[in-house]
């Protein structure tokens, strides 16, 4: 679906805009870039193309900095592949679109992949369902209180966060870093779990 | 004891974060968004400890913070590194239209903060000097941590014994224990048992 929308919309815009753009200047900006590494001439293109793209990436991306980084990866790949281009083919604007439609699909496929790094309601329904009338604040420091009113993440949910927050070790780092066999950290947290329970009962 | 109170947005979420802690956020949400927007120009927001069970009483405490950088990720997810600048009560809690939460809050201090509950015995001794080493040993290697903890020179034990706290794979309620103003010696017990 994406695909066709694309690609329509590219093809239209040339045809359309064949009317008033300066072909040729557009060519030779690009082989200035290219034989030269010419400044100008791609500040030239990117003042042209930049606005373009970024109106066509944003009905393509709901995010704005992706939008961005649709311009961003479009033109530096303009810059580096200028000497790619030949004006024999087709115009200069085919080609740029053509360069802007391939960094699209790698952006399209690479959120793809990251599908479970989007978190959202589902993973914090906590926020959700509180209400803020009803609730007394007393005794939120109250060590006991707090042990029995807190519970763990199921596993899968602690990865997730784990993977996405940078706050906390596993078991597998913290075993490495102090160069301690796996089953020693294990116990060691066992133990001084137990000891601060045991601290815990005392206080109370 | 600072008993004044602030209105502040509230980002709630499974992070334990105690003051001058530092860590990445990842924001996508659209309120969350607007939340930094209001964070940036105002004074910062509130990231208040949350655990998946809600039928149960919460709790009403959050770490305030300061968003000191941030970045874009790889696939373009606005990051953002905060850094902790005081632990808060939670006074009372609201939802704007945008289902983000706002709270009044009140500081509350934490044992992190006061240096001089450290004498200098403790500062000499070898388990200090073994949690200060391992700790930077860890900053240095980790290279998430490395690039959000960019001062190596801080060497004071509440600071050490924080940030292990921080880094320590135990449950969140477990360290929200040492959230209690005078719960330094337990912690400080509790991190040198499992890392000495």
């Amino acid at each position: 679906m994406q695909t066709n929308l694309l690609s329509k919309v590219t093809s239209d815009k040339s045809r359309y805009m064949s009317d008033k753009i300066n072909h040729p200047e557009l060519c030779q900006w690009l082989d200035a870039v290219a034989t030269q590494r010419n400044k100008q001439a791609f500040t030239n293109l990117f003042k042209f193309f930049a606005p373009k793209i970024l109106r066509i990436a944003k009905t393509k991306f709901p995010n704005e900095a992706q939008a961005n980084e649709v311009v961003q990866e479009t033109m530096t790949n303009v810059w580096r592949k200028a000497h790619l281009f030949n004006s024999d083919k087709g115009a200069a604007t085919t080609w740029v679109y053509t360069v802007m439609r391939n960094v699209t699909f790698d952006m399209l496929r690479k959120i793809q992949g990251n599908k479970e790094d989007n978190l959202s309601d589902d993973i914090w329904p906590m926020a959700e369902s509180m209400s803020s009338e009803e609730e007394s604040f007393n005794d939120h420091l109250e060590n006991k209180q707090l042990l029995s009113v807190l519970e763990e993440l199921p596993e899968a949910q602690q990865e997730v966060v784990k993977g996405f927050y940078f706050s906390e070790m596993s078991q597998e780092q913290l075993a490495t870093h102090l160069n301690l066999p796996l089953g020693t950290i294990k116990s060691r947290l066992r133990l001084a779990l137990a000891k601060l329970r045991a601290q815990l009962g005392e206080n109370s | 004891m600072n008993t004044v109170e602030t209105k502040l947005p509230i980002f709630p979420l499974p992070v334990f974060l105690l003051p001058e802690g530092i860590t990445r956020l990842r924001i996508f949400e659209q309120r969350y968004l607007k939340m930094v927007k209001l964070a940036s120009q105002g004074q910062g927001f509130v990231i208040w400890l949350t655990t998946q069970d809600s039928e149960k009483p919460l709790i009403k405490w959050g770490s305030w913070v300061e968003i000191i950088n941030f970045d874009q990720g790889a696939d373009g997810v606005l990051e953002i590194d905060v850094k902790c600048k005081s632990l808060v009560e939670i006074l009372s809690l609201d939802k704007d239209a945008d289902n983000l939460h706002f709270g009044k809050v009140s500081k509350i201090p934490h044992w992190s903060q006061h240096n001089n509950i450290i004498t200098e015995a403790t500062k000499q001794s070898s388990l200090h000097k073994n949690l200060l080493e391992s700790l930077h040993a860890v900053l240095a290697q980790e290279q998430h941590l490395s690039q959000l903890y960019t001062d190596e020179n801080k060497q004071d034990t509440p600071w050490v014994i924080a940030r292990w706290l921080e880094l320590l794979p135990v449950n969140l309620s477990v360290k929200s224990r040492f959230v209690a103003i005078h719960s330094f010696e337990d912690a400080k017990h509790f991190v040198e048992s499992i890392i000495n």
